[in-house]
């Protein structure tokens, strides 16, 4: 049982460590931070600026408001811009064979590059958040968010990145078998936009497709976390949460899985 | 003149013949590329299943703006989509290389690489005229003819974000990002856009040029606008080479 304890208790100190790693290595490329937060505003005010455009009546018919609408777009926008291109990172690894290295450590692939990868989101929300909030307050005229929606949001984007992560990895996984991830992510990163409702709130999908979003876990990523702005019922926050709680299982075992499938196939193919 | 002509369709058919040699590889990138855009477009088509227009733009308008922006990329990444590797040629100093032959090093880096999966982008624009934009044949060959111009800005733009990297040194992710805003900002309608976002969009970015102008070519035929493409596609590609150029010379002083 101690032997357990000490055993966890060094796992979580390494894993901390490579965690605060990816935090810092974040900052190593500062330009590139503030390019992001720029692409971030001119895409919220052009989204926004089509907002304003939508007539009033039809907006209404669905119980939203401009604000609502700008204020889920920069929701889920920040969302997005906190991850990165991870899947990237893991592909050069198993292109170049780094891989085999990191499957000689004592903990497990997934397991680091969660961590590292859960540092630079971590870092990215630190440095976007409140400029993000700013943006969207500028724009939408008003600040749709209060003390339990913040932290409804902060709780919902770390589990929504965890997800996300973990399908970073699987679709960096996948470079075993296609010698290419893009592909996998483009079909990955398209469908989360669609099903992940990233533009617009699902209360605008027709019904026949809200059922099949809500079966897949791409609103677990960034519609559950958009809602905390647009008014949602209780019912659907809290749904919204559980579904999260389910599918962060989820795709954690399904990373675990994948890691075992790499394990395997370099020891049976080598490299 | 004709000697290079002969030279740059050299280095088209040298990257046209590595597709040929891997054309499961080819067709099942652009497919991807297909799937992604369709998937993609349907976000606008939930838009318009709840919302009628937008300042008077429908369905079909988007889906010209979408097709045109996607053509024009497309062709643009397709032929030239060695520019991308510009940033990480001057930071590994593998522009070297390009420098020391005969030829002006611009060309030759442009075509030195194309992307397979960008035909998926071509075949997309097309695809979205006809079946829901439902252009006619005339207008067709109009959008066919100001997407090329659109692919002549975007090529240029291209060069400028890229040679940024003669200046900011280390900072390769700098101008992806500015490549990716282009594509993100030549989706989004842009005629309701305030005075700051258009003048971004007609300056520094200029997705304007290569979705919104098309559009309104096909709404309205006007000559005027025409020519202001025209003239457009010159001069950004004047100031690209330019500014490349001047990046060079930097990098020549630099190392």
């Amino acid at each position: 049982m101690r032997a357990k304890v000490m055993k966890l208790a060094s796992e979580t100190h390494a894993l901390l460590t490579i965690a605060r790693f990816g935090f810092k290595n974040v900052f190593s490329t500062r330009l590139a931070l503030l390019g992001q937060f720029m692409i971030y505003a001119l895409i919220v005010a052009a989204y926004s600026n089509v907002f304003y455009h939508i007539p009033p009546e039809q907006l209404s018919s669905y119980h939203l408001t401009v604000s609502q609408m700008i204020w889920y777009i920069a929701i889920t926008e920040m969302a997005l811009f906190c991850s990165f291109y991870n899947f990237l990172d893991l592909q050069a690894d198993i292109q170049s064979g780094l891989i085999e290295l990191s499957l000689l450590r004592p903990i497990s692939v997934w397991k680091l590059k969660l961590a590292e990868w859960l540092g630079g989101f971590f870092a990215r929300f630190c440095v976007l958040s409140i400029p993000s909030f700013i943006v969207a307050g500028l724009y939408a005229g008003s600040f749709e968010i209060n003390f339990v929606s913040v932290i409804g949001i902060i709780v919902s984007l770390g589990l929504g990145a965890i997800i996300f992560l973990c399908a970073h990895f699987m679709v960096g996984c996948a470079t075993l078998w296609l010698k290419q991830s893009e592909p996998a992510y483009w079909l990955w990163q398209k469908s989360m936009f669609l099903l992940g409702a990233l533009l617009w709130p699902l209360v605008l999908y027709p019904v026949w497709l809200k059922t099949i979003v809500w079966i897949t876990p791409f609103p677990a990523v960034l519609a559950v976390t958009g809602n905390w702005v647009i008014g949602a019922s209780h019912y659907l926050l809290i749904g919204g949460f559980v579904a999260q709680l389910i599918w962060v299982r989820i795709f954690l075992k399904l990373a675990s899985l994948m890691n075992k499938r790499v394990w395997h196939y370099w020891q049976n193919e080598g490299s | 003149m004709l000697k290079r002509i002969n030279y740059l369709s050299g280095l088209i058919n040298a990257n046209w013949r590595t597709h040929l040699l891997g054309v499961k590889k080819t067709l099942f990138l652009a497919g991807m590329m297909f799937v992604q855009n369709v998937i993609f477009f349907m976000l606008w088509a939930v838009f318009f299943h709840s919302f009628s227009q937008i300042k008077g733009w429908h369905f079909a308008d988007v889906a010209i703006l979408i097709g045109c922006s996607s053509f024009s990329i497309g062709t643009g990444i397709f032929f030239c989509d060695g520019i991308c590797t510009l940033a990480r040629h001057i930071e590994e100093g593998t522009l070297d290389g390009f420098l020391t032959k005969p030829r002006h090093p611009l060309p030759l880096l442009m075509f030195s690489r194309s992307n397979a999966a960008s035909l998926g982008d071509m075949i997309t624009g097309p695809i979205y005229w006809i079946w829901f934009g439902k252009v006619s044949l005339m207008k067709f060959l109009l959008l066919l003819t100001v997407s090329l111009l659109a692919a002549v800005i975007f090529v240029a733009i291209m060069i400028v974000i890229y040679s940024l990297a003669f200046w900011l040194k280390n900072n390769s992710r700098f101008s992806a990002q500015l490549r990716e805003v282009m594509y993100i900002f030549s989706t989004i309608p842009q005629h309701g856009q305030g005075m700051v976002v258009k003048i971004i969009m007609f300056t520094i970015l200029p997705a304007g040029f290569i979705s919104l102008l098309p559009v309104q070519l096909t709404q309205q035929f006007d000559l005027s606008l025409f020519l202001a493409l025209i003239a457009a596609a010159a001069i950004y590609l004047f100031l690209a080479i330019a500014i490349f150029n001047r990046g060079l010379n930097y990098y020549r002083g630099w190392v």
